[in-house]
């Protein structure tokens, strides 16, 4: 049932993306043609352009991603969707890799247009520079695995939060709201989220030490310790405070997964047993 | 046991107050036509018994279940709005239907759609809003449901599909199912109920077998609605 919804709302949106994709690649092409010329202006003008078209286009599929998904389930289609025998977490599931792969396809798209157009203006190969930070940065070490799959992580809460907003925002005691209930609902979550991550980054006792060379600004050192923020804001705020090493709370991580787990549960209660639709 | 049991039903919206302590049974096996005036709470009935609104107080009962997961697999639901894309055909449309509901029948949404002369490939963007009505209608009852809740499947369609749009409603309803209406247009469902509940302010004001209203009253229904209603 999960991969019968899945292709269901990935067909909605599929309509808007098959258009918008082949156009973001039709500029991307044109901008790399253009540019051999070798004519400044005309270059720029494309290379202008054909940025505009992407960031344009990826926000379009983003946007019809979302609000595909609120029609869904909230808005008229919702007497299709919500007559359909599937249990609650199906359709939660299905919501999510469906986001998953439309923000995700859109995203790889847009780099690797964008990172094709750089390539054909600049004297460095940038696919090469890119590649060569991934291997030898980012992948090189655990700390850069870490911030990968961190980053991961996040994209996956942001997708929870968006499908949170559009089903606690649309309970029926915010009937009266229309769209604007997941508007507010999410603005609540994102106040919550920053008061909630800032207390924890600062008391919650992990942290990471980092030390910096005080003459090229590079990072000499990593070091996980049990501390939090709030120590080295005190330190950094004191009569002596040592420019070179800052500690960079890690609590953020725990009070952004207890909000996770928080807004899992409200989501799946409020689905079934508190919604009314929009339409 | 009643396929429909309503007990105390009460659904505000803010401070309006659209179905107020509602009681109602409604057995299977009958075409039930559910009328009054706009407002009075007959799509807000309708919504919380297909499951589209969980936010209400009292007891909703449809075949011993709450509303929700185990219900909508036994009732089959037409809105009083396209709940489909305007992109879609007929045919891709049942294909849909085909795809989620296992009580569907192709065959018959196939039958149906040749009685109401609709074509499978036309974009429902191309349709007018009586063909649309009728491809929703024919999805709808192609369905082996317990109970269908049809929620004004007439309005705002011309006379002769009206009668059209009913005789496949009457053509499709099964035995044992019930079959719940909701309309304004009393006259056009005068001949086909068996049953009539009269709704005003969320409030039950009559419920009446059909033939004893005519042959106890003395009145049609439309004369009845319109004496109550006046």
């Amino acid at each position: 049932m999960i991969g019968k919804l899945y292709r269901l709302e990935m067909k909605e949106t599929w309509r808007v993306a098959k258009v918008i994709y082949p156009l973001m690649i039709f500029a991307t092409a044109a901008a790399v043609l253009l540019s051999l010329l070798n004519n400044a202006a005309l270059t720029g003008i494309s290379v202008f352009v054909s940025i505009l078209a992407l960031v344009v286009g990826s926000i379009i599929v983003t946007v019809q991603t979302v609000t595909n998904d609120y029609h869904n389930f909230q808005g008229k289609r919702g007497y299709l969707y919500r007559a359909i025998p599937a249990k609650s977490s199906d359709f939660l599931l299905s919501r999510l890799g469906y986001y998953l792969t439309y923000f995700v396809v859109t995203l790889v798209i847009f780099a690797l247009l964008l990172m094709t157009i750089l390539n054909s203006i600049m004297d460095i190969g940038v696919f090469s520079v890119v590649g060569n930070f991934l291997s030898q940065v980012l992948f090189a070490n655990s700390w850069g695995i870490l911030f990968s799959v961190y980053v991961l992580i996040s994209i996956v809460i942001s997708i929870f939060t968006f499908i949170f907003a559009i089903t606690v925002g649309s309970e029926a005691k915010l009937h009266r709201l229309g769209a604007g209930g997941p508007v507010l609902v999410y603005f609540i979550y994102y106040l919550v989220g920053q008061v909630l991550g800032l207390l924890s980054a600062l008391f919650i006792p992990l942290g990471v030490r980092m030390t910096v060379d005080p003459f090229s600004s590079a990072i000499l050192n990593f070091e996980l310790v049990n501390e939090g923020m709030f120590r080295s804001l005190l330190d950094s705020m004191g009569p002596n405070p040592d420019p070179n090493t800052a500690v960079i709370g890690l609590g953020v991580i725990f009070s952004q997964l207890l909000l996770t787990i928080v807004i899992a549960i409200l989501t799946y209660r409020s689905f079934d047993k508190k919604f009314s639709l929009r339409a | 046991m009643s396929l429909i049991e309503l007990k105390d039903l009460s659904k505000n919206y803010g401070h309006v107050r659209a179905l107020d302590r509602l009681n109602l049974n409604l057995d299977g096996g009958r075409i039930v036509g559910l009328a009054g005036p706009n407002g009075s709470g007959k799509t807000t009935l309708l919504r919380i018994l297909g499951a589209f609104d969980a936010a209400y107080s009292g007891e909703v009962r449809i075949d011993g279940h709450k509303p929700g997961l185990e219900t909508r697999s036994i009732v089959s639901y037409l809105p009083d709005k396209t709940a489909l894309s305007d992109w879609m055909t007929a045919n891709q449309a049942i294909a849909i239907y085909k795809n989620f509901f296992a009580d569907f029948d192709e065959g018959r949404a196939r039958e149906m759609l040749d009685f109401f002369k609709l074509e499978g490939s036309q974009k429902l963007s191309q349709m007018s809003k009586g063909m649309r009505e009728k491809v929703q209608i024919m999805l709808v009852m192609s369905r082996d449901a317990k109970i269908y809740l049809l929620d004004e499947p007439i309005s705002g369609v011309d006379p002769a599909s009206r009668k059209t749009i009913l005789r496949g409603i009457i053509s499709q309803a099964s035995e044992n199912s019930l079959v719940l209406l909701s309309t304004h247009l009393i006259q056009d469902i005068e001949p086909i109920v068996d049953e009539i509940v009269f709704l005003d302010y969320g409030r039950v004001v009559l419920h009446e077998q059909a033939d004893k209203m005519r042959a106890e009253r003395g009145q049609s229904l439309n004369e009845a609605f319109e004496e109550i209603f006046a």
